[in-house]
């Protein structure tokens, strides 16, 4: 069974078409890619999954639910975990802060009874904030806990939001380019570090990236999308090296791309 | 790519060992005040209490009278606080809330023949009720268009809820006689401070949980909060609800330490007044907030020591005391919204920290500007 | 301004206000009509004036009332008490609502204008409180009586009631400022200046325009119109107060320009008009029916639910452009 299906889900915005009949699944435990040029409909497909957009046609199914209908909150509250663009945190807040307030669900008691103070809430704290203390050790930002975010460099930013996403207890995991700003070298140390992930916390993932290298070290499979439209799917080499696909990025004909590595030719990275 | 490390996937084990490479930051040094400094500490705190506790009782009824009016105002401040501080919800018809619960409970007494208990109790109840319909407003019609509204539902109030004959009395106003058994000023003041320990303690609790946490994400980043699994919707309500209650409350305390209340107090003027003691006190903090709604009420009284002790400015003198307020507040109000956003508390801020067995420096005392919710797509 | 009689918005409101007006004739509400024209028209004049401040830089200017206020109380104190001629004594008043302006653009619009727009209404608001309390100070609480400058109270009869010069007079001047603006601001470089600027700021600065100056006109200007407004309608009230703007005209006139558009003046001028009249009616009409006449205020009520409506259901009002 998929933990994640979207069926033929279209968008549109006053005139603008931003994604039209988009169909993706994700199985359980794999690791799925979307890729395809800016302005493609990648954060858009994020959207509607997510819950921030409603389709005007089309579904999105979530561990076997219908969940168009749903909010935001309610699809975290089922097991949706997401990342954006540009870091989706308080800023204004403790790192420490942060990852209580993502862990809002689990928490354990009512927020009357927490405005109370009622006995319970002080000891549901202390285990939020020991929940909050290992997510941080497991990310490396353990000394980082008491500092604010705001000011805080933008890997560390991401670390943090990927703690925070990871606290609030996710089966799904939806990553918005989360090697932005990063180079070769970090992005595969991530790609290490996203396998472990789903290894320890049990994590469905589906993943916009740029870096082509780390879509064929982790993904499982790949979406490529254009225009707001579904260009191609299948195996990361399949897409690599599917024709429709390089002349979305490079528009132009494929013959004249070559194998990364002959004659000298930088890897195609986009 | 196959799926062999997953097939088998073992249970959630949450490990110690870091995932990704640890980012090593120069701790500051850990700081422990020494015996002295302990005493130091002691002795500053019991100053604080003995002000708050004892100063009153040596003073006559006129003074005390003033000095409950303060711990009303504070309880008022760190409502207005709740919605302006915490929720960047903004409330410029708060006087309106403040204003049914002193009629509420003053009517419950006089008319209904209710007891003090019953009688606060249903001015809390109506000043929830009361935010609550305006916070339902605030989910369809946001930030600056919002302020409008409350603007206006503060008008209307003054104008239309305040004379209805029944409730207030009409111009004649209504009668709140104090409680069995705290019918002196100084037995009421240590009501309303208890009443003020309450609400600052629900406050600090409030803070300290999830609840005061998704409120601070709701007020920076409503998407972040939903995606962290906040329902923005509900919790918005609820900081309506809870500042509408502790406006309800300052209501009728307020009415019971007049032991009458008149539709002419809660004019436009007066929620200026608690929005300016609000900022000025410092949004989000607890202390500053209480410092500065004090002042406030004390304004009258500090001209009058200063002008018993010499102060000399010209025309001053003659400034009725009902005007005071009024008149320093908006200077203090755009001094702080332009120079110092932070306000008193960003000021008391380093003797918090102190106070807490910190040292005492004034680093790292910066506020950013006051953040209100704008207009959100 | 043929734009306006284009857009179909225009033309349902036109409708709206011509079947409302029938309705309050056939009802023998005509002299509600007529006062609600009136009064309208005075809410029309401070509508302006916010919808001009809105448009150029996105503020809510709660001071206008004061502004206005401020002009009428230098022209009693100069004419009244003193003895100045009557008109030096209102050019002076002029002054006065305009130096008030340019003093709160300088000393709060510009160090805040980076701010959240409602950090900006709060401290508008703090100079409106700061005008009303010095008012209160050095004036008293007291409200001053005024007699209209211009004698005849019944020179025309509309609709059998009769409308004094005065009223005549702000109906004129609302008409009259209203087309002139329109004017300034599609024909003239300084106003389609004004409003580009808080388009684009430094699109306009690359100009050669000094959007510094740009800005401490536009506030002289609104200013000037608060100035007008209140010595227009402070004769037709009979009496004025502290604060009088402000309390009896600022609500009705940000309603006025939140029904005719934010970034419409001549949305202004309309939203003003339905607004005074609408009022006008809950205050005579509700006496009539049963369960409205129980409700104290009505006049109050009224805008308040038709400020709520409007921002609930169509939130650019009836000639604004959809944000």
């Amino acid at each position: 069974m998929s933990v994640l299906e979207v069926r033929s889900c279209s968008i549109r915005f006053g005139g603008v078409q931003a994604a039209r009949d988009v169909s993706l699944r994700a199985g359980e435990w794999e690791i799925v890619g979307v890729i395809g040029p800016n302005g493609a409909g990648k954060t858009t497909t994020f959207n509607i999954i997510t819950g921030f957009y409603r389709p005007n046609e089309g579904s999105v199914w979530f561990k076997g639910r219908d969940v168009t209908g749903l909010g935001v909150h309610e699809r975290t509250a089922l097991g949706m975990g997401r990342t954006f663009q540009n870091v989706g945190l308080v800023k204004s807040a403790t790192v420490r802060e942060n990852l209580l307030t993502a862990q809002h669900l689990e928490a354990g008691y009512s927020a009357l009874a927490g405005m109370v103070g009622l006995p319970s809430t002080f000891v549901a704290e202390r285990r939020l904030g020991q929940r909050a203390e290992a997510l941080a050790g497991i990310l490396g930002l353990g000394d980082l806990l008491e500092s604010r975010v705001a000011g805080l460099p933008y890997g560390v930013l991401k670390r943090i939001e990927l703690a925070a996403v990871l606290a609030t207890d996710p089966d799904l995991l939806l990553l918005d380019e989360p090697t932005s700003g990063m180079g070769p070298e970090e992005a595969h140390a991530f790609g290490a570090t996203l396998l472990e992930l789903r290894r320890e916390f049990d994590l469905t993932v589906v993943m916009i990236e740029h870096h082509v290298p780390l879509v064929a070290q982790v993904c499982d499979y790949v979406y490529c999308l254009n225009f707001g439209e579904l260009l191609a799917e299948g195996t990361p080499d399949q897409v690599r090296s599917n024709p429709e696909v390089i002349r979305a990025y490079l528009g132009q004909e494929a013959e004249e791309v070559l194998e990364p590595g002959d004659r000298g030719v930088p890897e195609v990275t986009v | 790519m196959s799926l062999e490390e997953s097939v088998d996937a073992p249970p959630v084990v949450e490990t110690e060992a870091p995932v990704a490479e640890p980012i090593v930051v120069e701790a500051a040094p850990s700081f422990r005040p020494g015996p002295a400094g302990w005493v130091a500490r002691g002795l500053v705190m019991a100053a604080a209490a003995a002000l708050v506790l004892l100063f009153p009782a040596t003073r006559g009824n006129v003074d005390v009278h003033i000095y409950t009016q303060a711990v009303i105002f504070a309880i008022i401040g760190l409502s207005l606080n709740v919605l302006l501080g915490y929720t960047g919800q903004i409330s410029l018809g708060h006087q309106a809330f403040v204003g049914v619960g002193a009629f509420t409970s003053a009517y419950m007494v006089t008319v209904h023949g209710q007891p003090f208990v019953a009688a606060v109790g249903m001015a809390m109840v109506v000043g929830a009720v009361q935010a609550l319909l305006l916070g339902i407003v605030s989910l369809r019609i946001t930030g600056l268009y919002f302020a409008l509204v409350t603007l206006a539902y503060g008008t209307m109030a003054e104008e239309s809820l305040f004379n209805i004959q029944k409730l207030t009395g009409g111009s004649a106003g209504q009668p709140a006689p104090k409680p069995a058994g705290f019918t002196t000023d100084l037995r009421y003041y240590y009501l309303c401070l208890a009443f003020l320990a309450v609400v600052v303690w629900v406050d600090w609790r409030l803070m300290k949980t999830k609840g005061g946490r998704a409120l601070s994400a709701v007020r920076e980043n409503p998407r972040v909060a939903a995606t962290f699994g906040t329902d923005v919707k509900v919790y918005t309500l609820m900081a309506f609800v809870v500042a509408g209650v502790f406006a309800g409350l300052g209501g009728a305390l307020l009415a019971h330490n007049d032991t009458f209340v008149v539709r002419d107090l809660f004019n436009f003027q007066l929620a200026l007044v608690f929005v300016i003691m609000t900022v000025v006190g410092g949004l989000r903090n607890r202390t500053g907030v209480v410092i500065g709604s004090a002042f406030f009420a004390l304004i009258g009284k500090l001209f009058d020591v200063l002008f018993e002790n010499g102060l000399h400015i010209p025309g001053l003198k003659a400034l009725p005391k009902e005007y005071a307020p009024i008149v320093i507040g908006p200077m203090l109000l755009l001094f702080t919204l332009t120079r110092h956003p932070g306000g008193v508390g960003q000021q008391v801020r380093p003797l918090q920290r102190w106070l807490r067995g910190g040292r005492f420096s004034f680093k790292n005392t910066h506020e950013s500007e006051v953040r209100v919710s704008d207009v959100r797509a | 301004m043929p734009n306006l009689l284009a857009s179909r918005s225009a033309l349902v409101a036109t409708a709206i206000a011509v079947v409302v007006a029938a309705l309050m004739a056939a009802s023998g509400q005509k002299q509600a009509l007529v006062i609600g024209v009136i009064t309208g028209a005075g809410y029309g004049l401070v509508a302006l004036g916010l919808v001009l401040i809105y448009k150029s830089s996105g503020v809510f200017n709660f001071a206008q009332g004061e502004f206005g206020t401020v002009a009428v109380y230098t022209l009693f104190r100069l004419h009244d008490k003193i003895g100045v001629p009557l008109l030096l004594a209102m050019l002076i008043g002029l002054a006065a609502s305009m130096a008030l302006a340019l003093a709160t653009e300088r000393a709060v619009i510009r160090p805040l204008f980076d701010a959240p727009r409602v950090t900006l209404l709060v401290a508008t608001a703090g100079v409106a409180l700061l005008a009303i309390s010095l008012e209160l100070w050095l004036g008293e609480a007291r409200l001053r009586f005024i007699q209209p400058a211009l004698g005849r109270l019944d020179r025309i009869s509309l609709f059998g009631v009769q409308v004094s010069d005065q009223r005549l007079l702000v109906l004129a001047a609302l008409l009259m400022l209203a087309v002139l603006l329109g004017l300034f601001f599609s024909r003239t470089n300084l106003g389609l200046a004004i409003l580009g600027v808080s388009q684009e700021p430094v699109a306009t600065e690359l100009m050669g325009i000094s959007v510094r100056r740009l800005s401490s006109f536009t506030w002289a200007l609104t200013g000037l119109l608060a100035g007008i407004a209140g010595m227009l309608t402070a004769p037709v009230v009979g009496s004025f107060g502290p604060g009088f703007l402000t309390f009896n005209a600022l609500i009705p006139g940000f309603t006025a320009a939140v029904l005719g558009g934010m970034t419409s003046l001549p949305g202004a001028f309309v939203g003003g008009v339905i607004v005074g009249v609408a009022q006008s009616f809950a205050v005579s009409g509700f006496q009539d029916v049963p369960f409205l006449k129980e409700i104290p205020g009505p006049g109050a009520v009224m805008v308040f639910v038709i400020l709520v409506v409007v921002l609930a259901i169509r939130p650019q009002g009836l000639l604004g452009k959809a944000s």
